[in-house]
């Protein structure tokens, strides 16, 4: 095969630089130099994903000193967690913990019952809690 | 050091690889967003150019008509709903990299000879005896490495944090997707996820080198395969594996490509320069 002239090679030569500075530094930009604009792409994935979606939650019935883990699906008549609604199963937010601790509080079979919400929700940096059972839910 | 840069850049190579890909952007650009497009959902001009746009260059980049402009003319549609209607526009779901990657792959693709194998172009050529060899020159194929590194390098420096390496960014992926709020009781759940966030970053930093050293591709690029498959079967990650996959052609060499073609396809078709078959 014929080599192209010196002129193509130069122009496929600019084009690959080109190309090239926009891969490299586009991201650069947005990811290290934390540049605002979102022309460059920046290759951040799954970063943002449950964050604010998910909240890791346990709920504990207080009876005197001691505290037992509370089954929420079974409090609320669930045989099985899968037969329970998405809002039961998944709680994306502190307050919608709190809601369904209020629901548990109506709903279990226990006189004056001390229900205490233990979360962490999901955060882009890690976990945070949100709640170490210093409240009763039952008492609001 | 000017050899070198011109031998890269007069380099050639068969041109299946860069076909096959020709021939798969276009079906997947219609598998993730085929759906958005369809006619009766557009009344305004703008969205009816779009629309028209949208789906004749990706016809014509699949049948292989004009195959070169045809592919940056898809290229240049996709460019405009990732950042017209995207980013622009402010519709979300054109803003994610999926759709980035193929906006971007179809305008590297243009730099390649992807006309040359499996087209209509090639088929009218043939038809008037005036086929040309096979064989294009193989510096965008580079260009497409070079992005798929990218890729992998930039997505492991992103996760390089101490929410991720901890483990706790993917047990709190895995606890939206599948156990709901409740901690997974399956003794050794965090040590896993610790080693699922460090795994994947080792091996996304090998992938980013890996991809320009031939002599590693024959295992590191099936662990990639694998690690898109799992990725595909435990998240949402839409068309991102079958792309990733796809455009893993253009990492591998040319000519091995078209050697394994002719193998599996029982006959042979020498190609000018090429290594005899």
């Amino acid at each position: 095969m014929n080599l192209p002239s010196l002129s193509v090679i130069r122009l496929r030569g600019l084009v690959f630089v080109l190309a090239a500075a926009w891969m490299i530094g586009g991201p650069l930009y947005r990811q290290v130099l934390n540049g605002a604009s979102k022309i460059p792409r920046s290759w951040v994935m799954f970063t943002g994903f449950a964050a604010g979606e998910v909240c890791d939650v346990e709920y504990r019935l207080r009876a005197g000193d001691g505290e037992s883990v509370l089954d929420r699906f079974a409090v609320l008549g669930f045989d099985d967690r899968w037969d329970a609604p998405n809002s039961v199963r998944r709680l994306p937010k502190k307050k919608n913990a709190i809601r369904l601790g209020e629901r548990l509080c109506r709903t279990i079979a226990v006189s004056d019952p001390d229900i205490r919400l233990y979360a962490r929700c999901a955060h882009r940096k890690g976990w945070r809690t949100v709640a170490s059972g210093r409240e009763n839910l039952c008492e609001k | 050091m000017r050899e070198v840069i011109v031998q890269f850049l007069t380099a050639t190579g068969s041109t299946r690889s860069a076909a096959l890909m020709r021939i798969g952007i276009p079906l997947l650009i219609w598998t993730r967003m085929g759906d958005h497009w369809l006619l009766y959902r557009h009344h305004d001009a703008q969205s009816l150019l779009v629309v028209a746009s949208y789906y004749l260059s990706t016809f014509a980049m699949l049948l292989g008509w004009r195959s070169r402009l045809s592919t940056a003319w898809v290229g240049l549609t996709m460019m405009f709903i990732y950042y017209g209607v995207g980013q622009v526009g402010g519709v979300e779901s054109f803003t994610h990299h999926h759709i980035y990657l193929l906006a971007v792959a179809p305008c590297l693709l243009a730099f390649t000879e992807c006309g040359r194998s499996w087209s209509w172009d090639r088929w009218r050529a043939v038809r008037r005896g005036a086929a040309l060899p096979e064989r294009g020159p193989t510096w965008g194929l580079s260009l497409i490495t070079l992005q798929l590194s990218q890729i992998y390098l930039w997505g492991a420096v992103s996760k390089c944090t101490g929410g991720y390496l901890s483990g706790e960014r993917l047990e709190q992926i895995f606890m939206r997707l599948y156990s709901g709020s409740d901690y997974p009781d399956v003794p050794g759940f965090h040590e896993l996820m610790v080693a699922g966030a460090v795994a994947s970053v080792v091996l996304e930093l090998i992938l980013a080198g890996g991809l320009f050293i031939r002599r590693l591709h024959w295992w590191l690029l099936p662990v990639g395969v694998l690690f898109h498959a799992l990725m595909y079967v435990t998240l949402p990650v839409a068309t991102f594996t079958a792309t990733m996959w796809l455009l893993y052609l253009a990492v591998l060499d040319p000519d091995q490509v078209h050697e394994i073609i002719d193998e599996i396809s029982g006959w042979s078709s020498p190609f000018e320069g090429g290594k005899s078959l």
